[in-house]
């Protein structure tokens, strides 16, 4: 279950939402975000599901950026101020049931004042902010995973004498291919290619090769920074390779049965 | 409403690149005495005299041979320093078990020291040529003509 909500605005701070996300992620683990309740599947009622997905959480960081206040709807009306506005309903949401808010400020916006709230959400004014700048993102985000181990209580704090990924890229671990300096991705996705590659040569190589094609699309999109579509990337690969073993473990029955029915009739 | 403290304050250590996690350490770990485990094994029984490895759905339902067609038991060669009887049973064993190995370390890395290593730059590429490789490979090892037996995983 996701401990953490993130709220935010697609018009506003999406590229932000996405590498907090990311951030809080590395820290509390891949399960521990729930973001883009936009996403659901149709005939799912998104009152209903905002709630659950808010009232399971126990932290809920509210991006704000520039355009958090002023976004207009296509109508030109103030998004905030439409009662289906799904950042509002989010936030009214966590305040209602009382869930710990982290406003957390990007690109320079600045707090709103609660004469410019509606009153569902006024409230969010009283909560300490965390600002968060581009050129000081890792620091930032450290104040920020501080502010959630408090409400978490997890994880453990981080070993001394361990380099910022930051100022050093971690050396390459590939034995046949080891120029020195190579960064890697900051994002830790499984792309699980060497699963898909022992599916594929030892199991069942129709189904391990849409593994290894899935495997190759999560290391792409990791590649252009899309950490969820990486992630969806690497599920499917894990689906398909065990698809391979379910696959080559029922030949691998029927092939026993056979070879035993095959020497029952002999004897 | 802002804290105070997020300006002046240097910049302090991050922990992105280690896993928080000893669940996760300890699962790396397990995966590297797995595939220790399965290459001891691998060492010991010769697949090209048993079945206990299983059969591949495959080449029992249609007997074509795939790229994977012969992988277990040059595997086997490779483990005994038969690299040449490795590529007699399957060519793509030189390709795909440094892959193999280079995961293992980056697994025992991260096993070890919590280190999170991602995959190297060029496997994005690395993949797509792979999966060329593959077709073609499977493609070859299937044209019925003598010439090509070669491709065919075979004793030497």
């Amino acid at each position: 279950m996701s401990k953490i909500f993130i709220s935010y605005r697609r018009h506003d701070s999406p590229g932000f939402a996405g590498r907090i996300c990311d951030h809080v992620n590395l820290h509390f683990g891949n399960e521990a975000v729930f973001r883009d309740v936009e996403t659901l599947e149709g005939g799912v009622d998104f009152v209903e599901a905002i709630n659950s997905a808010v009232g399971s959480c126990a932290a809920f960081i509210l991006v704000i950026g520039p355009r958090w206040l002023s976004a207009v709807d296509a109508k030109g009306n103030r998004r905030l101020d439409n009662h289906d506005d799904f950042v509002r309903m989010e936030l009214a949401t966590a305040l209602a049931r009382q869930i710990r808010v982290i406003p957390v400020l990007v690109e320079g916006a600045d707090m709103p004042s609660a004469a410019d709230l509606p009153d569902d959400i006024k409230a969010v004014t009283r909560r300490q902010a965390i600002e968060i700048s581009d050129a000081r993102f890792a620091s930032d985000m450290d104040e920020l995973t501080r502010a959630l181990k408090s409400v978490l209580g997890q994880p453990k704090p981080t070993p001394p004498g361990i380099p910022s990924p930051v100022s050093a890229f971690v050396p390459p671990s590939h034995p046949s291919n080891p120029p020195p300096h190579r960064p890697f991705a900051a994002v830790a996705v499984p792309n699980h290619l060497v699963w898909s590659i022992i599916s594929t040569a030892c199991l069942c190589m129709p189904l391990g090769i849409v593994a290894i094609v899935q495997s190759n699309k999560c290391t792409s999109a990791l590649a252009a920074g899309d950490v969820s579509a990486a992630q969806s990337a690497a599920a499917n690969a894990k689906k398909w390779n065990l698809i391979a073993l379910a696959a080559a473990g029922v030949v691998w029955f029927i092939y026993i049965v056979a070879a035993a029915i095959n020497a029952a009739q002999q004897h | 409403m802002r804290p105070s403290n997020t300006r002046g304050r240097p910049p302090s250590r991050s922990s992105a690149d280690l896993s928080p996690r000893p669940l996760a350490r300890q699962l790396s770990g397990a995966r590297c005495l797995a595939v220790a485990g399965g290459a001891v094994l691998l060492a010991l029984v010769d697949p090209a005299k048993t079945r206990v490895f299983g059969v591949c759905p495959l080449h029992w339902i249609t007997g074509f041979h795939c790229a994977g067609c012969g992988a277990l038991r040059a595997a086997h060669a490779i483990l005994h320093a038969n690299l040449v009887q490795a590529v007699a049973y399957n060519g793509m064993a030189l390709v795909t078990v440094p892959v193999i190995l280079a995961w293992v370390a980056a697994e025992a890395i991260h096993a070890f020291t919590g280190r999170r290593l991602g995959p190297p730059r060029g496997t994005a590429q690395f993949g797509k040529i792979l999966l060329a490789l593959l077709v073609l490979y499977t493609v070859a090892r299937n044209i019925p003509l003598a010439s090509f037996d070669g491709l065919r995983p075979h004793v030497l």
